[in-house]
């Protein structure tokens, strides 16, 4: 098809040239050959008989050409995005390789030394058992002295029971030799900052002097053990 | 009129020259072929291959972090085992194990506790005990003057080599000189598993308290 079409370029230019002395030749049969005026020159300088190209087959041509550097460009970009992939994969992994190798020799070093985790955490169970009965723990004899304290204070007052149970509420009873008194033990307990809640649970007096019993709770804060 | 038809014939030439320069010029579907076919390509590797790839770069990423935290746990938990000396641990093993047995019998405790009451000028009056979760209990009842039972509480608490709890005390008197007391008390054990440790469990150094261990040092001297 190329080659025709260059034929057919060719063809024009020395069509015309042979055409004109063909007519010439036909009109005047006889007259011998004269030489030809210089058709060669113009057939040298030649004449584009092809008609300049068009905008729009400019824009079919560049269209073509982006689209096969499109082509191009799409093959490297699959490859580049591949290759990236595929390489912060293989990074990602050679590292996490390297770090699980660091922490198994760290892991075999502890494991040396795994008697001493062993012994250090035997003492330390014990250490914060002693120190969880330690915190709710307070001393029975403080309270029982304070109670004997408060009733020489007064006197006459004498203490048949305490109870007194682990939430420091307690219940005690004794005996008064008068009611005056009786009330005035009421109000230093109720007073004290020793004693939290203080409540008359029961008194009655007889010939002996008046029985009392008083229930409430007392503040962990100077009887601690601590 | 034959140089209408040459020209004619020029022009539908030239035509042709210039519709097959066109025709070359024209995107053709071979030229789509390349870019189609890698999209597609990629469309596929990404579904098959990328897409799994990214997720688990991603997963080995934050692998790293949990490894990098595990390794800095490891290495503070190193320099700490490094501060203990040995042979003052082991010391300090059988001692707070002597004040907080690994097992502790009915029958030692309760004896230890008799001992103590009888050695304070108390009588008994009733002594039960039972093993109890993680420990020893059992209410008690003694009777003596109001002195030896005050005596008797202190002890009991401060001077027993064991861990004390005392619970549920009653002190009542029937006349001025005798005085009973009745009290629950627990002695607590800990029981040692043969598990070797977690190693990524929190630590902490028993040295920190060196003050309860200088107590218990001095509670094995009371044995």
């Amino acid at each position: 098809m190329k080659e025709n079409v260059k034929v057919n370029n060719q063809n024009p230019t020395t069509n015309s040239a042979k055409s004109a002395p063909a007519q010439k030749q036909q009109q005047a049969p006889q007259q011998p050959p004269t030489p030809q005026p210089n058709i060669d020159n113009t057939s040298k300088e030649g004449f584009n008989l092809i008609p300049a190209m068009t905008k729009e087959e400019k824009v079919h041509v560049k269209k073509k050409n982006t689209l096969n550097i499109g082509s191009v460009l799409s093959l490297i970009f699959l490859a580049v995005i591949a290759l990236g992939i595929v390489g912060f994969n293989i990074t990602a992994k050679t590292q996490l390789n390297r770090r699980k190798s660091v922490l198994a020799k760290t892991e075999n070093k502890i494991n040396a030394n795994i008697d001493k985790i062993s012994s250090n955490n035997i003492i330390l169970d014990r250490v914060k058992l002693y120190l969880d009965v330690k915190s709710n723990s307070f001393s029975h004899r403080k309270i029982i002295e304070f109670l004997t304290e408060i009733g020489e204070r007064i006197g006459g007052i004498s203490f048949r029971s305490i109870e007194i149970s682990e939430t420091l509420t307690f219940e005690i009873s004794g005996k008064a030799p008068t009611l005056e008194r009786l009330s005035r033990l009421w109000y230093l307990f109720g007073v004290d900052e020793n004693v939290k809640t203080i409540n008359l649970k029961s008194v009655s007096k007889g010939e002996e002097g008046v029985s009392f019993s008083f229930e409430g709770e007392f503040d962990i804060k100077n009887f601690s053990n601590e | 009129m034959g140089l209408a038809t040459e020209s004619s014939i020029k022009r539908q030439k030239e035509m042709k020259v210039v519709n097959e320069k066109i025709k070359q010029t024209r995107l053709t579907f071979s030229d789509l072929i390349i870019p189609i076919a890698s999209g597609v390509v990629l469309i596929v590797l990404s579904f098959a291959v990328f897409i799994p790839m990214v997720s688990s770069a991603f997963e080995y990423l934050d692998e790293i972090k949990v490894t990098n935290e595990k390794i800095d746990q490891l290495e503070k938990l190193d320099k700490q085992l490094n501060l203990l000396d040995e042979n003052q641990l082991n010391e300090d093993v059988l001692t707070s194990r002597r004040v907080i047995p690994n097992i502790l019998l009915v029958t030692s405790f309760v004896y230890y506790v008799d001992e103590l009451a009888t050695d304070t000028g108390l009588e008994v009056a009733k002594i039960e005990a039972r093993d109890a979760l993680d420990g020893v209990s059992g209410p008690l009842e003694y009777s003596g003057v109001y002195e030896n039972v005050i005596a008797f509480l202190d002890d009991v608490q401060d001077v027993s080599p064991y861990i004390i709890r005392l619970q549920n005390v009653k002190v009542s008197s029937n006349d001025e000189e005798v005085w009973n007391i009745s009290l629950d008390v627990s002695g607590y054990y800990i029981l040692d598993t043969n598990e070797e440790p977690n190693i990524y469990a929190s630590f902490q150094l028993y040295t920190e308290y060196s003050d309860v261990v200088d107590i218990f040092k001095s509670k094995v001297e009371e044995f």
